[in-house]
């Protein structure tokens, strides 16, 4: 393992904006030192290396020596210049230049991307564009899953304009992404379908002398396997197989009205609170199978990609402290000899003791539930989600779930043809002229589709084209599908764009402007929904009633209550706090003992407890530190916290409990980390850059490594005698104390971020369980830090308006779609006092931002 | 099903290397002129260097990535094992280099290896790559003028691209990385929802770039500058869509997918690379393109850097780079790539076509944009086969620092395709590897 130094100088506490200009900066500060130092070799008179210093082009902005700047930093900064055979600067001449150079070089990297506070036209990212087509065809599929992958911007957001691009290989994907969805809308046979249909009711399985008594618990429980064939019915395929498709229970015990199942099987013994799960059997580990009661159909040849109703008659048994079951259900199918994969389809909590049935609608084509094989069955699983997890819970006291009965219905569609088709090809008394009709249908589906009135001229062109294509297609249907592929293809549904009115050319001008309603309606959606504005929004819209400050908060609470404001929570905290870090890292197996699920579990707990933060308008700080945390048992074992059974939910925690607020959740703890030990320089970074949004410049090239810790030596240096002793160079000194200390304050969390004190970690396998722990620091400023408590704290005192202001830059940049530059600094200003006196709600960051002049400015 | 025995000697032969295939149309179709001389070329490339012990080393020849020696009679390390049967039809090179990012801080080599643009000063100027350049010519026979892969796929971002190839206006073309759609996009069967799509594909585009001209009217400069790049695309899937209406009438090469395996993914190295490769090997072989390239990692942190779990090695393939010491680890992992690299060399020379192997008529340029741990010059280079389209191998030729990559690409795209005497920043050409 090698840990790179980062071998930078400049402070961390100084942004552009209040230094000196770039101009003064140089001739106040660069020059004189060159001057002292670099003119004697790299001047008029030896151009050593072919290099004038002199003549460089102090013009960062515009100039063409940006890279020689570059590279005269670095060299600076690493100490190879000037050379020690020739005089020397003192250390603090050194940091001056190299701070002055630095920020110099920022500010022309940023006055290079700016777009001069403006919006820019975006294409919609993969994930917008999903969302998109899932609500603009009322299809929930997963229609991007074959995009290429999207550019990952190193700062700033995937929905920057600026880092999002479009290729022939996007359109190539867009046009068949859209033609295979109006198809399967539109081309629907004339017919419909014949439905898919399984009943059963598990009581069957067991033998009339298993009948429950008035406990039904003491029944049978401990019975392993029940199970039996499935009739074939109707809805059964007279296809290859003799056997349409078999029950089976495992561990489920005979109820009067059908059976119970429990979180846990019944001789599943608690190992001590923090054992793992049992695993027995099951899928390759990857399925649920094993330690869980489980309700399976299995069933074969069925119509896998078609809209499935599942219908579950059920009721809770509560437990213990008035708990209750939770109903979990999957679709998947087996790969092979113990291979299966699968995905949960609905997970809800059943908290009624009298019988309820429980509907659910899916589509098949979003699970793996085709068979591979001819031979292996697609199966529907039900869980009992409650699970023991750190609890002491005997299985007497979990709660049960009481299943009646349970129906399946493949190729489900209650009227046909199904809604999708007739919401495009409504109705109409001109369905028998079809340019009439084409007319009709296109101006209906066109504005929805480019999220705007559309004229005459667009619908007639369109109508053009649906008349050529209507010539070779063989039906209306064909040629309204191609022409429709035709929209969803069209710059104006794909692009995010607010053009100008048709002007002139000599009357041509592109000064801000405030944006319509229309457009406030699109941004609005895609911030907080990452999707199209919805009937309401475009109803505001129409009736110029959106662009009202009591409206917009209206709305936006409205739309943060909306189940859709989970693509925020979920975009916006995934990009903030990167959580794609946890996929970049692997676990290292000589260090720790890890089911790679458990990696989901991360980044879900930051996600849902972003979601908590934003849907309970909780304040931002709860971000730094709070007292609750977000867990389901399996977190609550990784963190060893007791007492945990169920589902996720939000649980009040202790001091000693150490956890509350993201910067004690794995999701960073272990993305920052090498994948067996901490890494201090990383968090370090990650506290820099996503909570006080001033992040270090990237390290200069050919810096100094860390070596791997020797193995467990007696006289074994902690990490952090490790960081000093190989930044020897000045420089490197002087740049980590402002860095490396605020990562080595989580010194009490391991790779895995879980807590560990002392002189030993014994959640790490042998032999690497020794470690000297000290997560004691002191900041740049002096500031004494003992623990990451005393980070906290300090952060929300001292650090608060700072970690504030990020926060506010943060979303607004995702808000905007670009960068923020200077000009928006009075409003990033505001948006931070008014958060001061309202208690630092995230709501509120959220109003201000959509009340705020740049987001209703073009 | 034809059942000539020829045919069935070429299916065995096909299937001794692991795919089956029935190729009707290839031999009815193509006239014998067409068939010989068929030329493509493959671009491979790998991330973060080669260890590189010193010359006077106990482990030299044990770790050491380079030749010792010069000429005929150099002496291939130990890493080398797996390309050496085919001594003959390699060359080793080294000392190439693009002179404008030597002094860089590396990580960047995807970027520019094909270009050799200079992205120090403007970090994502670009301009066409190579293979593009040959794709012009050699690109336009094929049903797909080149094929695009990478292990990441998509374009990743300036300085840590995930793909090698850039088009004419210096645009990164996204590679592919899911080996299904691969398969599906060259191989799979044409469904009459594509052959709905392709008919009315020309009117669709019309369409839309006439609506895209109008939004452009009403457009400020930054706005154009994203609209340039949508238009560019649309027209470049109109001149694609002109391409598969001359072929739609050709079946597509029937291939079997047994034996490929077509769900793996990067999580599982040695699967993922063996059917990438694979698919090329395919796509060369059943005259689907003739132009090729794949990066086979990117040089960022993800999964990719994970690779070296392949053959049980906990590190990542970037800490394994920066090994100033004990070879040992990185030189087993560079090992591994090798036998992946040289697996497929020798499937394209185990397959016979009228006028030699098919990696007689493939050159297959492979290597990486940085030696040892960052350093920007002295790329590790392996050219291999391509002696129908002149080139000698056999040997190691060692170039000087100074001496530019893109001199070597000059050569190259004057024996593939119509003569020229610049490339990027060339200087010269390389004729040494003509023999």
């Amino acid at each position: 393992m090698v840990i790179t130094i980062f071998g930078t100088v400049v402070s961390p506490g100084l942004t552009y904006a209040d230094a000196e200009t770039v101009a003064e900066a140089y001739s106040n500060k660069i020059r004189p030192y060159l001057s002292k130092y670099c003119f004697e070799c790299h001047g008029p008179k030896h151009k050593k290396g072919d290099l004038r210093l002199d003549s460089l082009d102090p013009d960062f902005i515009n100039g063409v020596d940006a890279d020689m700047w570059q590279e005269v930093l670095d060299l600076t900064n690493v100490g190879e210049m000037p050379p020690p055979e020739v005089k020397q600067p003192s250390d603090k001449e050194r940091l001056t230049m190299v701070d002055a150079l630095t920020l110099a070089l920022r500010k022309a990297m940023e006055a290079k991307r700016s777009t001069g506070g403006k919006n820019v036209l975006r294409r919609m990212t993969a994930y917008e564009y999903n969302n998109t087509l899932r609500d603009l065809l009322n299809l929930d599929l997963r229609f991007a899953a074959d995009l290429p992958p999207e550019g990952v911007a190193k700062e700033g957001f995937k929905n920057n304009s600026r880092v999002l691009g479009t290729s022939a290989l996007h359109i190539e994907y867009f046009e068949r992404i859209a033609r295979s969805a109006l198809e399967r809308i539109i081309l629907v046979p004339s017919t419909q379908p014949i439905p898919y249909f399984v009943r059963v009711e598990p009581e069957e399985a067991f033998l009339p002398e298993d009948a429950a008594g008035s406990n039904p618990a003491n029944k049978t429980k401990t019975k392993k396997t029940v199970g039996f064939q499935l009739e074939k019915g109707p809805g059964f395929s007279s296809g290859v197989n003799a056997k349409p498709g078999v029950f089976a229970l495992e561990h489920g015990s005979r109820s009067i009205e059908g059976i119970l199942l429990a979180g846990n099987r019944p001789t599943d013994r608690i190992g001590g609170t923090f054992a793992a799960e049992r695993k027995i059997g099951g899928a390759k580990g990857a399925g649920r199978s094993g330690w869980q009661p489980e309700f399976r159909i299995e069933m074969y040849e069925v119509p896998y990609d078609s809209p499935v109703e599942v219908r579950i008659r059920c009721s809770a048994v509560p437990g213990a402290n008035d708990s209750f079951p939770r109903l979990s259900f999957e679709l998947g199918s087996f790969r092979g000899a113990g291979v299966s994969d699968q995905k949960e389809a609905a997970n809800v909590e059943v908290n009624s003791t009298k019988m309820k049935t429980y509907e659910f609608a899916v589509q098949g084509a979003n699970f793996p539930f085709q068979s591979n094989k001819p031979n292996r069955p697609s199966y529907f699983r039900i869980f009992n989600d409650y699970r023991r997890g750190t609890s002491q819970l005997t299985y007497e006291e979990l709660p049960k779930l009481n299943i009646d009965w349970v129906e399946i219905t493949c190729n489900h569609y209650d009227t046909w043809p199904p809604p999708q088709r007739k919401a495009i090809l409504f109705e109409s008394d001109s369905q028998a002229n079809e340019s009439t009709y084409a007319q009709e249908v296109l101006s209906k589906f066109m504005k929805r589709a480019y999220r705007r009135p559309v004229t005459e001229s667009e619908v007639a062109s369109k109508v053009a084209l649906f008349e050529r294509l209507r010539e070779a297609e063989p039906s209306f249907d064909h040629a309204m599908v191609s022409t429709l592929t035709a929209v969803l293809c069209s710059p104006n549904f794909l692009l995010l764009s607010e053009p100008e009115a048709k002007q002139t050319a000599n009357e041509r001008k592109y000064e801000k402007r405030q944006i319509d309603d229309y457009e406030l309606a699109s941004r609005l959606s895609y911030f907080l929904w990452s999707s199209m504005p919805d009937e309401i929004l475009f109803d505001l819209a129409s009736a110029k009633q959106l662009n009202h400050p009591e409206v917009l908060l209206n709305q936006t609470r409205r739309m943060l209550a909306d189940p859709r404001s989970q693509s925020f929570s979920q975009n916006f905290a995934a990009q903030w706090l990167d959580l794609a870090g946890i996929r970049r890292l692997a676990v290292n197996p000589e260090f720790f003992k890890f089911d790679e699920r458990t990696k989901d579990l991360f980044e879900e707990e930051t996600i849902r407890f972003v979601h908590h933060i934003i849907s309970e308008n909780l304040s931002i700080q709860n971000f730094i530190d709070s007292d609750f945390a977000v867990l389901n048992p399996t977190l609550a074992r990784h963190y060893r916290i007791p007492n945990v059974s169920g589902g996720f939910q939000v649980l009040p925690v202790n001091q000693e409990q150490h956890r509350g607020g993201l910067l004690t959740q794995a999701s960073m703890l272990f993305g920052n980390s090498t994948g067996a030990e901490t890494h201090p320089i990383k968090r370090g970074v990650w506290v820099l850059e996503r909570m006080l949004d001033d992040p270090p410049p990237p390290p200069p090239p050919n810096v100094p490594e860390l070596p791997e810790r020797e193995s467990q030596d007696d006289d074994l240096l902690s990490l952090k005698e490790r960081l000093v002793a190989h930044a020897e160079n000045t420089s490197c000194r002087d740049c980590h104390q402002k860095i490396d200390p605020w990562g080595v304050a989580f010194e009490n969390y391991n790779a895995l971020g879980q807590w560990r004190e002392g002189s030993n970690d014994p959640l790490v396998l042998a032999p690497h369980q020794k470690v000297r722990i000290d997560p004691s620091t002191q900041l740049n400023n002096g500031t004494k830090i003992q623990s990451l408590d005393d980070l906290q704290r300090y952060l929300l005192s001292e650090k608060l308006s700072v970690f504030r202001r990020a926060v506010v830059r943060k979303v607004m940049s995702y808000a905007l779609g670009r960068y923020l530059e200077f000009t928006d600094r009075p409003t990033v200003d505001a948006i931070c006092e008014t958060l001061e006196n309202d208690g630092d709600n995230f709501q509120t960051l959220i109003e201000q931002i959509i009340l705020s002049e740049p987001f209703s400015a073009k | 099903m034809k059942s000539k025995s020829w045919h069935l000697d070429r299916r065995m032969a096909l299937k001794a290397a692991g795919v089956s295939l029935a190729l009707p149309w290839l031999e009815g179709m193509a006239s014998d002129a067409a068939k010989l001389h068929r030329k493509r070329f493959f671009a491979g490339y790998f991330a973060y260097g080669v260890p590189m012990p010193a010359d006077d080393a106990d482990d030299r020849m044990e770790h050491g990535w380079f030749p010792m020696g010069e000429g005929k009679s150099y002496a291939a390390p130990r890493m080398h094992e797996s390309i050496m049967p085919l001594r003959d039809k390699i060359t080793f090179l080294s000392g190439l280099s693009h002179p404008a990012m030597r002094r860089t801080s590396a990580h960047k080599g995807a970027d520019y290896f094909l270009t050799g643009a200079n992205l120090l000063k403007t970090y994502d100027k670009q301009s066409i790559s190579i293979d593009q350049h040959l794709a012009g010519e050699l690109g336009n026979e094929t049903r797909f003028p080149s094929l695009v892969m990478s292990s990441m796929g998509g374009v990743n971002r300036p300085y840590r691209s995930s793909t090698l190839s850039f088009d004419r206006s210096g645009r990164p073309i996204p590679a592919q990385n899911k080996p299904a759609e691969i398969f599906r996009r060259m191989f799979g069967e044409v469904t009459q929802s594509e052959q709905n799509a392709l008919a009315s594909r020309g009117s669709i585009i019309d369409e839309i770039l006439g609506e895209a001209q109008d939004l452009n009217q009403r457009l400020g400069a930054n706005d154009k500058r994203k609209m340039d790049e949508y238009l560019s695309s649309v027209r470049e899937v109109e001149r694609m869509t002109e391409r598969t209406k001359l072929w739609q009438n050709t079946p597509k090469p029937e291939v079997d997918r047994n034996g490929l395996e077509l769900d793996a993914n990067p999580t599982s190295p040695e699967e993922y690379l063996t059917v990438m490769y694979n698919l090329l090997a395919l796509a060369f072989q059943t005259d689907s393109t003739r132009v090729a390239t794949f990066q086979t990692a990117c040089e960022e942190a993800g999964l990719t850097d994970q690779f070296p779990s392949a053959i049980g090695l906990s590190n990542s393939s970037h800490s394994l780079s920066h090994e100033k010491k004990n070879y040992a680890k990185v030189a087993q992992y560079i090992t591994f790539l090798n036998k992946m690299h040289s697996n497929f060399l020798k499937k394209l020379d185990s397959i016979q076509e009228d006028d030699g192997t098919l990696l007689d008529n493939t050159l297959c340029f492979y290597g990486c944009a940085t030696s040892k741990t960052h350093q920007a010059i002295n790329y590790p280079i392996i050219l291999s086969g391509g002696q129908n389209m002149g080139f000698r191998h056999g040997s190691h030729l060692r170039y000087g620092d100074n001496v530019p990559l893109s001199n070597l690409f000059v050569t190259i795209a004057n024996q593939l395709a119509a003569p020229s005497d610049q490339f990027s920043d060339s200087t010269s050409d390389i004729t040494e590897v003509l023999g």
